[in-house]
């Protein structure tokens, strides 16, 4: 029996690459650990996975109260579709930061009894949302049919569009991820992020009532273009595709930026 | 059988003790200002570890609190990075730093069998496979579709066990797993650990308790701040161990152990303990196991009373072997004063080689008015002329090693 080397520990560094592989081969984690996460989220409820319905509908009640009250807006579709397609891609945008960001956080116990790539635990996330999202799609395509608005075949770009929100979520997610293996501070930055970051979005308001002079806040902010995405593929708004593309770009690149740093740093995981 | 199946080469690891520390976002901006280093002192948990495992080997790794065991196994199971060295694995590994580790209280049996055997590296469809195998070793199949938040702590161990013994994997390697739950779930664990064994895995374990070290262990690793004080034969090591904190002379006869300590009992402390003393009927040096030999105590009266002299003989692993009373006859006998001495034959062929330990207990027959718990040590050994002697089993184990009569007739 020739004798074969299996594995090796030692302290040089990974190659990107062989790690990427070994994530590959331990993708089953990523489906484990999100089924865990959704089997956690709803045990014991008596209403469970209902309660995936009843959070955006509840959202969407608010929201349609105040916002056609306080601010009448010509939208040309009824509010409750206009206000869901944003709330969909934000709310998948906040569960990537927000649970992603705080993964490594929440499973130390984990981390420090047994060997896994620990990339998983943040690639999970996207699963989790995923499941969600789907159920605010289904939730937003049903009620484009009650209030009889037109569908496009633009909706075909729907896969596009999600991998769009799942690279913009997931590039914030994964730096924060590295970020607070060593400084805890920005364990504390996340509820802000996503407690504040709706309200300089647009998803109750249309990305029109904004002036002009701030219009290139909204050029690079990453989420707002999704957003933009979902309306033309949903209820045909214009959308300015330069813009789009140069926003994900800068996902992209931070997504690329936080995977290197997360891997250079993984390592280091269980010492801190 | 000899194949290596790991090879661990110059391992060392150190932690930053941070004198400030760093981990806060603000001092490491407010570091990239100010030319002052922070002030940390390295800490080494491990320096320069090195052996080899072999297929169907058992190595255990003792050492006390601190001594960097758990370390060694973090970094062996990948979990922390070495700072230097390399480890080598010739097949797969699976660890178990915690029996449970991977558990979830809010799932269900079922749930947490699938959670934690893909964490141990298991496909889903490997773990359908051995499913039912998982539940019946457990023995709760009740009980499995409940939370294991609501198990018994018993039941808990038995289903994350059950898990554990399914891994498939040729290197094992276990933290003190086997120091939790009760007597039963113990055997459970010390069969598993000899099938495992049997069928050509190798084992690396870390445990406290020096009996197991003894009953599993090929082989044995004494860790000390992190570096490797002793690696060898497990009796050798533990006995090394225990004679680090006793006096070497223990293991030679004629040597006396003064005691001088007046017993303790307020109105009684009529008497006090000198010394013992072992005595050889021929020669002196070390005992054979084929050699008589006595203890002796002596003891000094100041009134004549009714005392007697216990000697409890403990192994290495601090267990009892036996326990033997001056006075077994039951008669009463007053006993002059003055200077006593107590002697205790003990006769050839009674011990099995190793380290044995004496404890001393004075009693008036109702009460133990003295007792010196750790008296002394005494090393039995092989005789020298039949360590070339190839007789079954050079070694025995066990404690005693006596010559019992054997019959052997042809019917």
């Amino acid at each position: 029996m020739a004798r074969q080397l299996y594995k090796t520990l030692s302290p040089k560094n990974y190659s990107a690459l062989s790690y990427l592989k070994n994530v590959w081969q331990s993708r089953i984690l990523i489906f484990t650990f999100a089924k865990r996460d959704l089997q956690i989220q709803y045990a014991q409820t008596y209403l469970g996975v209902l309660w995936a319905i009843i959070q955006p509908l509840t959202g969407l009640l608010i929201f349609s109260f105040f916002f056609q009250r306080l601010m009448p807006l010509q939208l040309g579709v009824p509010y409750p579709v206009f206000v869901f397609t944003g709330m969909m891609g934000w709310f998948y945008f906040t569960q990537l930061v927000g649970q992603a960001g705080t993964s490594l956080m929440n499973n130390q116990n984990l981390i420090k009894k047994i060997h896994f790539p620990r990339l998983v635990l943040p690639l999970s996330k996207m699963i989790v949302g995923l499941v969600e999202f789907c159920i605010s799609l289904s939730l937003l395509l049903i009620l484009m049919f009650v209030t009889g608005c037109p569908f496009s075949l633009k909706i075909l770009l729907l896969p596009l569009v999600v991998i769009a929100n799942v690279v913009t979520g997931l590039s914030i997610g994964i730096w924060l991820c590295a970020l607070t293996i060593r400084f805890r501070d920005f364990h504390h930055l996340i509820p802000y992020l996503v407690g504040f970051g709706i309200w300089l979005t647009p998803v109750f308001y249309p990305i029109t009532i904004i002036p002009a002079q701030l219009n290139w806040v909204y050029y690079l902010h990453p989420v707002a273009n999704v957003i933009s995405l979902y309306r033309w593929i949903f209820i045909g708004w214009p959308v300015d595709l330069g813009q789009v593309a140069v926003s994900f770009s800068i996902s992209l690149v931070l997504f690329i930026t936080g995977l290197l740093f997360f891997i250079r740093n993984e390592k280091h995981i269980a010492d801190y | 059988m000899n194949e290596t199946v790991l090879e661990v080469k110059n391992i060392s690891k150190s932690f930053r003790i941070n004198e400030s520390r760093k981990d806060s976002l603000k001092e490491t901006i407010a570091g990239l200002f100010s030319s002052a280093t922070a002030a940390t002192t390295q800490f080494y948990a491990l320096k320069n570890i090195s052996f080899e495992l072999k297929q169907g080997e058992v190595l255990g790794i003792i050492g006390k609190n601190g001594a960097g065991k758990s370390t060694l196994l973090k970094i062996l199971s990948g979990i922390i990075t070495p700072d230097e060295g390399e480890i080598n694995f010739y097949c797969r590994s699976a660890s178990v730093l915690e029996i449970g580790a991977g558990f979830h209280p809010e799932l269900s049996g079922r749930e947490n069998i699938y959670l934690a055997a893909q964490l141990y590296g298991l496909s889903k469809a490997e773990t359908t496979k051995k499913y039912q195998s998982i539940v019946d070793f457990s023995g709760i199949e009740k009980f499995i579709n409940e939370p294991v938040k609501n198990y018994s702590a018993g039941m808990y161990l038995r289903l994350a066990f059950a898990v554990v013994s399914h891994i498939d994997a040729d290197i094992l390697i276990f933290d003190e797993v086997l120091s939790v739950g009760d007597n039963e779930f113990q055997l459970q664990c010390q069969q598993h650990i000899q099938s495992l064994t049997q069928s050509g895995k190798a084992i690396i374990i870390v445990t406290h308790n020096m009996r197991d070290a003894l009953q599993y262990c090929s082989r044995i690793m004494k860790l000390d701040s992190g570096n490797t004080e002793d690696l060898g034969e497990p009796q050798e090591v533990i006995n090394k161990y225990i004679k680090h904190s006793v006096d070497l002379s223990a293991r030679k006869t004629n040597a006396v152990y003064n005691f001088v300590q007046w017993g303790d009992k307020g109105a009684q402390k009529n008497f006090r303990v000198v010394s013992s003393r072992i005595t050889k009927a021929e020669g002196a040096g070390g005992i054979n196991l084929n050699e008589a030999f006595n203890i002796v105590t002596e003891v000094e009266m100041l009134t004549p009373d009714d005392i007697g002299c216990v000697y409890h003989v403990l192994d290495s692993t601090g267990s009892p072997v036996f326990t033997s009373f001056s006075q077994e006859d039951r008669a009463n006998r007053t006993l002059r004063s003055g200077t006593l001495e107590f002697t205790c034959h003990f006769p050839a062929n009674l011990f099995n080689q190793g380290l044995f330990k004496l404890s001393l207990f004075i009693t008036d027959r109702e009460n133990e008015i003295y007792h010196l718990g750790e008296a002394f040590y005494f090393e039995i050994s092989l005789p020298e002329e039949n360590t070339d002697d190839n007789f079954f089993y050079k070694k025995y184990p066990g404690p005693l090693r006596p010559k019992l009569n054997w019959k052997i007739e042809a019917l």
